[in-house]
């Protein structure tokens, strides 16, 4: 009985978000959760499909809406909280979007994005059939010694779920790490061979976690993700998803050995390990090759995640990056055009975003040193000045760096260069006002 | 020509504050003034060349790297105390500044203790954006920062390094030519005479006089520092 108040209020909340004109992320979860703690127990275990677990601290919303998007192309209904909202009420909210007014659950699958602290919490009302574990990178919060805590977080919750398929970065030693131990069965995916000479080498502390000596890498694709060994036998597990012949300009595509060719519509090597895990996703629910070939060449970038806009004939990309592992993914993508560029950089430190911004300093700018073919350097955000003193003491000629407190005053100058591309690398809250003066300006 | 040399301690382990931006700064103020530099990196295992050293740099990093760190330089206790009382330029932030002192609640790091520091642990995080005004070697002047910590360091009979003015209380100690702050990561790109009174130190410790030393063109830092006052003070 309560579990039918619970869904009756939770789709009705759901309505009436959706008559208000906004978006049912957790609210519709929480209030079907104070009436019946069960709520999730009870919708998921109608699931006769998979439920997919997707986790990693870069590219999870990304990378569980492409495997959203081939679940579906391969004509399943599915359960997916496509938004984001990655805590319990998130999850619970996705789960009464597709269950009755009755509640009785309309769906073949789930795949669920997941907070990796939360993870536990949801497995044990949602216990997953296949675990992805996409990346775990070094940024901010790790000064907390939170890298160790999302690890164990990780392991708690992998340990409620013993016959999940785990479904992993095999190019993460961290990744690798959190799951070797488990019994589970497991699946590798990862990039084979090393992509190109250009991509900046920021080193970082990258250690065995099984006995503590520096990792070898034979190389490294970005952060810490390559094929890496150590003496002790810790090394790159054998790949069962193993992408090779690399392109990444003008957009990404590879093979994927026994499966065959991916294009995506998008650009960005981490986009190879969000399709990957997608890919992986998909394929051990049962969808076939072609399907997921075909829906990634239709793939469409959400806000910010190098999102294309067409101005007056030029081609104008906003990327968002959150962290430094974000910032030097970003900058290592405008380092593989080769057209001539200006670059406009942007950094707010609102509370999104993070008020303290030293890690600045962390990202490797340096190597846009070596790329002439950039014409330009705005620097923009409530951090312009911080913006302009990281390229200054790196060695920016500073003839080439403009400084506008308005990201308007920013685009309109990097337009009126010549050149043919125009990159903006932005935080959280630079983005909207962005994307909308982007918008306004393609019309 | 002058030359002055900079050990960054442990970059490989102490990675997560931008503190290379203060070894960046220290280096570049140096070179447009004519002076050579030479920046050595001290990575986990090994020790600093104290000898060959004019300004040392100690930066923070996560629980776990500061630990390594503290029980490698505890090998050279005796060394860096010389180095200290030998009016050798020190530049300690963010976890580096409780590291010299002891912690004595904490059981499993002891700390450097080569200045008499004590460090507690508090329930309550001081963290944000941070004023304090300095008054060192005859100059007044404001640096701006941000502070991340829950410990608090109970600094005796030192002098202070700045007087706090975005909350109360003092922040840091100088102590000869020892500069410490809880302020952690790049302090120095936005705080130029903080950059150049340690620069000053170094050459009279080394050459026994400033000797020349150039104006720069610190309008880009000047702003920055300016501009951030007055957004961190509300004003």
């Amino acid at each position: 009985m309560r579990y039918r108040l619970a869904i009756l209020a939770g789709k009705s909340a759901i309505l009436l978000l959706k008559i208000l004109g906004r978006k049912a992320s957790t609210n519709p979860g929480v209030v079907a959760m104070k009436i019946c703690p069960f709520v999730l127990e009870r919708m998921a275990s109608q699931m006769k499909g998979d439920i997919d677990a997707v986790m990693g601290t870069n590219g999870k919303t990304t990378t569980n809406n492409m495997l959203a998007d081939y679940l579906e192309a391969g004509g399943k209904q599915v359960v997916s909280n496509r938004i984001g909202a990655n805590m319990k009420t998130g999850v619970v909210t996705a789960f009464i979007n597709k269950t009755s007014w009755f509640g009785k659950l309309k769906a073949d699958l789930a795949t669920l994005e997941m907070d990796e602290a939360w993870a536990k919490h949801i497995f044990k009302s949602a216990t997953p059939t296949k675990i992805v574990l996409n990346n775990l990178f070094r940024d901010q919060l790790d000064r907390y010694g939170e890298i160790e805590m999302t690890m164990k977080h990780l392991k708690d919750a992998i340990s409620l779920a013993p016959n999940a398929t785990i479904i992993a970065n095999g190019d993460d030693p961290l990744i690798f790490e959190t799951v070797r131990e488990f019994k589970n069965e497991k699946k590798f995916y990862g990039i084979k061979d090393k992509i190109s000479d250009k991509q900046s080498q920021v080193k970082e502390g990258k250690y065995c976690y099984a006995c503590g000596k520096e990792l070898r890498y034979n190389f490294i694709h970005f952060s810490q993700l390559g094929d890496y060994s150590c003496d002790c036998g810790f090394k790159r597990p054998p790949l069962s998803y193993s992408a090779t012949d690399i392109k990444v300009f003008p957009a990404i595509s590879f093979n994927v050995e026994g499966f065959g060719k991916i294009d995506l519509n998008g650009r960005g090597v981490y986009n190879i390990y969000n399709v990957l895990g997608a890919m992986a996703g998909a394929t051990e629910c049962g969808i076939p090759f072609e399907i997921i070939s075909d829906c990634a060449k239709k793939y469409k970038p959400q806000i910010g995640r190098m999102e294309h806009f067409n101005i007056n004939g030029k081609d104008v990309y906003l990327v968002l990056a959150k962290n430094p592992a974000g910032f030097n993914q970003s900058v290592n993508t405008v380092l593989e055009d080769p057209r001539e560029k200006d670059v406009i950089l942007a950094v707010n430190d609102a509370v999104e975003d993070g008020q303290d911004i030293s890690w600045l300093w962390d990202v490797d700018f340096d190597a846009f040193l070596n790329d002439k073919s950039i014409l330009s350097y705005s620097v923009s955000g409530r951090r312009y000045g911080d913006l302009a003193l990281r390229l200054k003491y790196a060695g920016f000629d500073q003839s080439k760096v403009s400084i506008f407190s308005e990201i308007k005053n920013a685009i309109d100058f990097a337009l009126s260069k010549d050149g043919k591309a125009k990159y903006l690398l932005v935080n959280y809250t630079v983005l909207f006002g962005a994307q909308g003066y982007l918008k306004e300006l393609e019309k | 020509m002058r030359e002055i040399s900079i050990t960054h301690l442990y970059p490989d382990l102490l990675n997560l504050y931008g503190d290379k931006g203060n070894i960046s700064v220290l280096q570049k103020r140096l070179l447009w003034r004519g002076i050579a530099v030479n920046v050595n990196e001290v990575s986990e295992g090994n020790l600093p060349d104290l000898d060959n050293t004019d300004i040392l740099v100690l930066g923070g990093g996560a629980q776990k790297e500061q630990k390594i760190v503290c029980d490698t330089l505890l090998k050279i206790k005796d060394e860096l105390t010389e180095f200290i009382e030998d009016n050798k330029v020190l530049l300690a932030l963010c976890g580096g500044f409780p590291m010299l002192g002891k912690y004595p609640e904490q059981e499993n790091i002891t700390g450097l203790d080569v200045l008499n520091i004590e460090t507690h642990l508090t329930d309550e995080r001081t963290i944000g954006n941070a004023v304090a005004e300095c008054d060192i070697d005859g100059e007044k002047f404001n640096i701006v920062g941000f502070e991340n910590h829950t410990e608090k360091t109970d600094i005796k009979g030192f002098t202070p390094l700045a007087k706090m003015i975005s909350r109360n209380g003092n922040e840091g100690i100088i102590y000869k030519n020892v500069f410490a702050s809880y302020l952690h990561g790049p302090l120095l790109p936005k705080n130029p005479k903080l950059a150049d009174i340690i620069l000053k130190r170094a050459l009279i410790k080394k050459y026994g006089e400033i000797g020349e030393f150039a104006n720069l063109s610190d309008e880009l830092e000047t702003k920055t520092n300016q501009t951030l006052q007055t957004r961190f003070l509300n004003l």
